[in-house]
């Protein structure tokens, strides 16, 4: 096992998967639900920055730009038209009807751009050597963007108004209402903010990887164990949770299980023993039932309050 | 004409199956309050443990038994992974499961033959008819279930955990009895599936399935026993019947399936919107 290359690794899946969490976190912290549509509007995002990047030959970076604007309005949007009805009932309601849209944007995806794998527009650069791991450009960009994009919304969430209004609403809705908060301005924020850091990660994604239409069917289940293992609704627990999540992936399947047992006890009752790359989903959902038998409320109960 | 009879009875007999998953779901939504995400993996157990206990050698009725059995015993196992959790885990955790549960099929080879799936290789004289008439001993059976005490008292719990623990009802108990009921009922579709295709693979076990069942309980009505009748009906239709528009229009095959489930999606979406209760709404006694 080479510790750098896996390690890299895991960072990068960390930031990945943190960038997309924190829509869900949001609207699960002010709106009080499971938005299962979520990871399928980072789909969404990447197909469009494909579509902006590729047959309209911009440069990929303006189209990934766009690509965010646009899912974002289209959050704004999707609340306007469907969750908003939703506000004051209960969390059963949303979420079915969120699983309903989902279902809806996938398949929409699918037969608009067929089910087969894409790929974005860009120079090929060579990968390089970093302490002994092997790293492409892609992921040393991913790294990059994702920090400052989560320094900016670290920022924008403690020390400017509509942060503090945003905080103010996840605490209590209608305290922050009788405060003079707009809540219905704060909610459209959030979903602004959301569905657009959702696009910007699953544009990252697919650089990373390939677009799919199944990208946010191999996304959904690590998505919202990074939210359950941070604790429901806590937006620095979602990026905790992310990292675990991340750590978990990849050295899950590369730590070599049979020695590990054999280093342990100072024999050699075990051969090599690796869990297979296709059981990733089962290593988050053990990682997951774990953190809640120890933990209930998750690793950071609601750190937006 | 035979070929129009043939048709006819895999209408019935496919049409009963997804009858008996969705009011087992029902059971578990609309009467128990648990959002079960998942619910396609009652049917992919009992089906790959009809298939197994068949190349096993053992005889059509105990392997329905077994099938029958292991959905129970996955139900269980279900709700004590989740526990005491609110819905929004539940709907996570289910959906995680199903997942895992394709995942082991489609990689222990050894066990359930992976991605090429596993015949059956047994003939069973009269099956669709022994499966229709399970559909209406499934509605029957649920229909005494709700009407129990022991129906009232899931009800109850569905709508919150509060009451029903000052009077002393063991919640956590009464929803894993549910997801056992729930789990046994979907287990036999699983056999009845596996002995009908004569064959299981983990192609049948994707998540739409289950959304597809989701759909039947929304559109017809949770809680409502002809809700779900009515339910099964209207999607199942739809979802045959588009079939044969693929010709009309000159729609590709593909493109086609996809926008049949943007429909289904869109379905689930609205009618949990503007008529949450669906056709059919569950009709409110009063004691």
């Amino acid at each position: 096992m080479n510790f750098v290359q896996v390690l890299v690794n895991s960072l990068i899946t960390a930031s990945e998967l943190g960038i997309i969490a924190i829509g869900l976190t949001l609207s699960l912290s002010l709106l009080r639900f499971a938005n299962f549509a979520h990871v399928e509007t980072a789909v969404a995002g990447a197909y469009i920055a494909w579509l902006l990047n590729f047959p309209l030959k911009l440069n990929f970076a303006l189209a990934v730009l766009a690509a965010v604007l646009v899912m974002g309005v289209a959050g704004v949007v999707i609340d306007r038209l469907v969750f908003r009805i939703f506000r004051n009932s209960d969390d059963m309601a949303p979420m079915i009807a969120s699983l309903g849209l989902s279902i809806a944007i996938r398949y929409t995806v699918q037969a608009t751009f067929g089910p087969g794998f894409l790929r974005y527009d860009f120079g090929i650069a060579p990968g390089m050597r970093l302490l002994g791991a092997f790293v492409t450009r892609q992921q040393l960009w991913i790294l990059a963007i994702v920090s400052i994009s989560l320094l900016c919304f670290h920022l924008l969430l403690q020390y400017s108004m509509i942060g503090k209004a945003m905080r103010a609403t996840a605490t209590n809705r209608e305290l922050a209402q009788a405060s003079g908060v707009d809540t219905e301005r704060v909610i459209a924020w959030v979903w602004f903010l959301g569905t657009g850091f959702a696009a910007l990660g699953g544009a990252l994604v697919a650089w990373d990887t390939q677009l799919v239409p199944d990208l946010g069917f191999n996304l959904v289940i690590p998505i919202f164990c990074v939210v359950l293992i941070g604790g429901v609704g806590s937006v620095y627990g979602a990026l905790l949770g992310a990292l675990v999540v991340g750590f978990a992936l990849n050295f899950g399947v590369a730590i070599d299980f049979g020695q590990l047992v054999n280093w342990i006890s100072g024999s050699d009752l075990l051969g090599h023993l690796r869990i297979p790359a296709d059981y990733k989903p089962a290593i988050v959902y053990g990682a997951v039932v774990l953190v809640l038998l120890l933990r209930p409320s998750g690793l950071i109960r609601r750190e937006l309050d | 004409m035979d070929q129009l009879t043939n048709f006819a009875v895999y209408m019935i007999a496919i049409t009963s199956i997804s009858f008996i998953l969705a009011i087992s779901l029902d059971l578990q939504v609309g009467n128990c309050g648990i959002v079960n995400f998942g619910q396609v993996v009652f049917l992919v157990v009992g089906a790959y443990a009809t298939a197994i206990a068949i190349a096993a050698g053992t005889g059509v009725a105990t392997a329905i038994l077994i099938a029958v059995v292991s959905g129970a015993l996955f139900g269980i196992l279900m709700s004590l992974s989740v526990r005491n959790m609110s819905g929004t885990y539940w709907g996570i955790l289910s959906l995680s499961m199903a997942e895992i549960v394709r995942i082991v099929a489609l990689n222990e080879q050894w066990l359930t033959g992976g991605a090429n799936g596993i015949s059956v290789l047994i003939s069973v004289p009269g099956l669709p008819w022994i499966i229709a008439a399970s559909a209406v001993a499934a509605f029957g059976l649920v229909r005494l279930l709700i009407a129990s005490p022991f129906g009232r008292t899931i009800r109850l719990i569905r709508e919150g955990d509060r009451l029903p623990l000052s009077l002393g009802k063991n919640v956590l108990l009464f929803k894993m009895e549910t997801m056992a009921i729930g789990g046994a009922i979907g287990g036999l579709t699983g056999a009845y599936y596996a002995l009908m295709q004569r064959y299981m693979s983990p192609d049948d076990a994707k998540p739409i399935e289950t959304f597809v069942i989701w759909a039947m309980v929304i559109v017809g009505g949770r809680g409502n026993v002809w809700g779900i009748v009515l339910g099964t009906v209207v999607i199942q239709a739809f979802y045959t019947g588009t079939r044969f528009l693929t010709g009309l229009f000159g729609i590709e095959a593909d493109t086609m399936a996809a926008l049949r489930l943007v429909v289904i999606g869109l379905l689930i979406m609205v009618v949990s919107m503007f008529r949450p209760q669906g056709l059919l709404p569950e009709r409110r006694r009063i004691y």
